[in-house]
């Protein structure tokens, strides 16, 4: 039986690196996407990410509610992803000028499409994450999460819902 | 309700896409173990609020000062050692330096160039053979024990083989085998971790690295700290224990030689081999000129059984090696990224065309699936790679001193060892981008090419594509060819590129099974360009070429008319191409001219007419040539 998110993050607080590898794997597509839907950018998302990780695992001891783990990390990406956008912004704007308009590209409708899940609550962020991203079927992610089937579809009904206006509305 | 379920499908196709597009691609995960390991952790508290905060601060302090006063402890300790270890003249040694240097491979990217039509073949090692890794290690059956045993035995029957492996690796092999060996090539992206390298010079060995690598191109950078590492010197090591190899660091040693019955056996110093025959001495050859000669005979090796050899030479490889001198600037592990390109590996797409519907007079219905076949012979596997193939003629220049290939194209049998055909459920797919003025195509997870295997990937699949069916004049009598013009176009399931490649022709009969019509190859193909597919003669149409007339009025001039007759012997209409050839290398005008024409180049004319059932066709046209 896979261990849930919960019993891994209570585990890896406790200093059990492979429980804490385990998340990695879990966490690490979603994660990128959503630096990347903050940023803007592929670019650096990954090494963001990376970075989230090594943070996460040295401040993991003073999570005091594994539960919340999820938020928690995303928490910490957020974080580390606003401090880099603050530290390159001067460059980008030297780079880009105002009248350059570019078409968009595909990856500019997945960033946009990244940053939408992005602004979806965390219950919701989470479910797309995981059947997408880490490609897992609704009783897996159920599984993972510890709720029920049912829940996960709802939540995902819901998610397709508000994602489809935020995309409309952005349109 | 449909609008929202097409909506949500979309989303969800989106969200793959999306996905894919997020999935981990940097080296650096491969490390984050490592990395994880190297941070101090602290212990948990597991109480909340103010008062834990308070603790927790408190905690942090004393850890402070404990660390500090440790630290400042453990910094005394090790000023007394150095100091003790110089006044004794021994330089201080790092942790790492009582530990052997190990590399463990951490992720490796393959990028594979598909045969060029422009290049000339580089080949890599000569004396690694064409057939990849054929040589690297004794053959099947050979009893080479390496390397603890006081003598080496080796099989007789490989001996006598040794020199012609190479060229039986040539004939083997069927036409991806002839293309593969020398003509394709391969970019290999290896990361390895390189543990416990000490400062100063280290000797660090990478194995599992193809056999025909060029090593002119080999690189090797540390990722973990580029500028602290140097390397110093580099060696392929490519003289593998085959049992060539060890005759030729045998000579002048002793050997023995047993015969088939193994109850005679001869002793004596090796003075020199070829295919058949040994050389033996009965003591070593000495370069003083008054001392007495030996006396020698020559050994049949087909009489023999085997050869034992006294010991067994020094610095043989059983697999090609990379051995590196580097110079570490900061002892400890380094992330290495190795690249370097390698011959015997080949790609090339092939298309399967399902006629479903034929209609010769609307158009034809069809089915096209693609797929990649991946040969590898570079003599090593690739396992859990990165895989990118690359569409398109890129250049090469042939290696001067390589020896030319033999190509072996009327050999069906596979030498391969294994066929893999792979029926990728998504996600593992091939995603084509453009690269320079190239195609790149990406699996989007990794996959094993093991050595001495073909891979299968599918490529593309497109339903329901619609072909306008085309009958060829070309020069000649009848038959004529039949053509499929298929555009490559959104509209028509397809509008994407499509790497060159063969295409089969297949199409249902009355029992519903798959008869194979033809084969035709199409060139790289972008996207919104149009495909002309051969598949062979039209029993139903045929048609001939005549010079009616040729007069020349004067020198420098001549007039010719010429005639095509077309015969439509369907019961349907049919559209038709005939294609008139001129003397290019004169000007020439069309003067008369019984039907509209295109000039295809200087030399081709392109009459498209469409013919009603049962009908013939004359064009007639005259063409006035003058220098």
């Amino acid at each position: 039986m896979e261990k849930t998110d919960i019993q891994l993050a209570a585990d890896a607080c406790r200093g059990d690196a492979n429980a804490f590898g385990i998340l990695v794997e879990r966490y690490r597509a979603g994660l990128i996407g959503y630096v990347a839907g903050l940023l803007h950018t592929r670019e650096d998302a990954e090494e963001l990410a990376q970075e989230t990780f090594l943070r996460a695992w040295r401040e993991a001891p003073k999570l005091n509610n594994p539960a919340t783990f999820g938020g928690w990390l995303y928490r910490i990406a957020h974080n580390l992803a606003m401090s880099h956008a603050r530290k390159r912004r001067p460059a980008l704007l030297a780079d880009d000028p105002p009248d350059c308009v570019a078409a968009a590209t595909e990856e500019d409708h997945t960033i946009a499409l990244l940053a939408a899940v992005n602004r979806l609550g965390e219950p919701h962020r989470e479910v797309i994450a995981r059947k997408y991203f880490d490609r897992l079927t609704i009783e897996e992610v159920a599984g993972q999460l510890g709720i029920p089937a049912g829940t996960v579809r709802s939540r995902l009904s819901r998610a397709y819902s508000e994602l489809r206006k935020m995309l409309t509305d952005e349109s | 309700m449909s609008d929202e379920q097409d909506q949500d499908r979309e989303l969800e196709a989106r969200l793959e896409e999306a996905a894919r597009w997020c999935q981990p691609r940097h080296p650096g995960w491969q490390t984050l173990r490592d990395r994880l390991g190297q941070q101090e952790t602290v212990a948990a508290p597991r109480s909340t609020g103010r008062e834990a905060a308070g603790r927790a601060h408190a905690r942090s302090l004393r850890q402070r000062l404990l660390t500090l006063a440790a630290g400042l402890l453990a910094a005394a300790s090790l000023v007394t050692v150095i100091s003790l270890l110089t006044r004794q003249g021994i330089e201080p040694r790092t942790v790492a330096a009582n530990l052997d240097v190990e590399v463990q491979r951490r992720g490796i990217d393959v990028t594979i160039f598909n045969p060029s039509e422009n290049q000339e073949p580089t080949l890599y090692m000569p004396v690694v053979g064409w057939g990849g890794a054929v040589n690297q290690t004794p053959q099947s059956g050979t009893t080479v024990q390496l390397p603890s045993f006081s003598y080496v035995q080796v099989d007789q029957s490989s001996l006598v083989n040794a020199q012609s492996l190479q060229v039986d690796a040539n004939v083997q092999g069927g036409r991806l085998a002839s293309e593969a060996a020398g003509l394709g090539m391969g970019l290999v992206k290896d990361q390895r971790m390189v543990l416990h390298l000490k400062q100063g010079d280290n000797i660090v060995k990478f194995t599992d690295v193809a056999a025909s690598i060029d090593p002119t191109s080999v690189r090797l950078v540390s990722e973990t700290d580029p500028a602290g590492i140097q390397v110093v010197e580099q060696n392929f090591e490519f003289d593998l224990a085959s049992a060539d190899g060890l005759l030729k660091r045998s000579l002048e040693r002793r050997v023995t030689c047993i015969g088939k019955n193994e109850q005679s056996a001869i002793d004596g110093f090796l003075l020199s081999y070829d295919a058949e025959t040994l050389v033996l001495a009965d003591r070593a050859p000495d370069p003083d000129p008054k001392a007495p000669r030996p006396k020698t005979q020559t050994v049949a090796r087909s009489t023999l059984k085997a050869i034992r050899l006294d010991e067994m030479p020094k610095d043989l490889y059983t697999r090609p090696t990379l051995v590196w001198k580097l110079r570490a600037k900061t002892p400890g592990d380094h992330l290495t990224t190795l690249s370097y390109l390698c011959g015997n590996m080949a790609w090339q797409a092939d298309y399967v065309v399902t006629i479903l519907k034929s209609d010769p007079e609307a158009g034809d219905t069809l089915d096209l699936t693609g797929w990649v076949s991946i040969d590898n012979r570079c003599g090593a596997t690739f396992d859990q790679a990165g895989l990118k193939l690359i569409a398109g003629d890129v250049n090469r220049v042939r290696d001067p001193w390589a020896p030319v290939p033999v190509q072996t194209e009327t050999v069906d049998d596979f030498s391969v060892q294994e066929l893999v055909v792979l029926a990728i459920p998504p996600p593992k797919e091939l995603i084509a981008k453009d690269f320079f003025e190239y195609k790149l195509y990406t699996l989007s997870q990794p996959s094993t090419v093991k050595d001495r295997q073909i891979k299968q990937l599918s490529l593309l699949t497109a339903h329901n594509v619609t072909a306008q069916r085309r009958y060829r004049f070309d020069r000649g009598g009848s038959p004529l060819t039949t053509e499929l013009v298929v555009k490559n176009e959104k509209a028509n399931g397809l509008g994407r590129p499509l790497p060159k490649g063969r295409v089969a022709f297949v199409a249902l009969d009355a029992d519903g099974e798959g008869q194979l019509l033809g084969r035709d190859h199409i060139d790289h193909t972008p996207k919104d360009e149009t495909l002309e597919l051969k598949l062979g003669q039209a029993f139903d149409v045929t048609g001939g070429f005549s010079t009616v007339s040729s007069k020349s009025p004067h020198a420098g001039r001549l007039i010719e008319t010429y005639e095509i007759r077309v015969r439509n012997h369907k019961d349907v209409p049919i559209n038709v191409r005939a294609v008139g050839h001129l003397h290019g290398e004169r000007n020439w005008q069309v003067t008369k001219t019984t039907d509209d024409y295109v000039k295809h180049d200087f030399r081709t004319l392109y009459f498209d007419f469409r013919m009603k059932a049962n009908s013939e066709k004359t064009i007639t046209y005259t063409v006035d040539y003058q220098r």
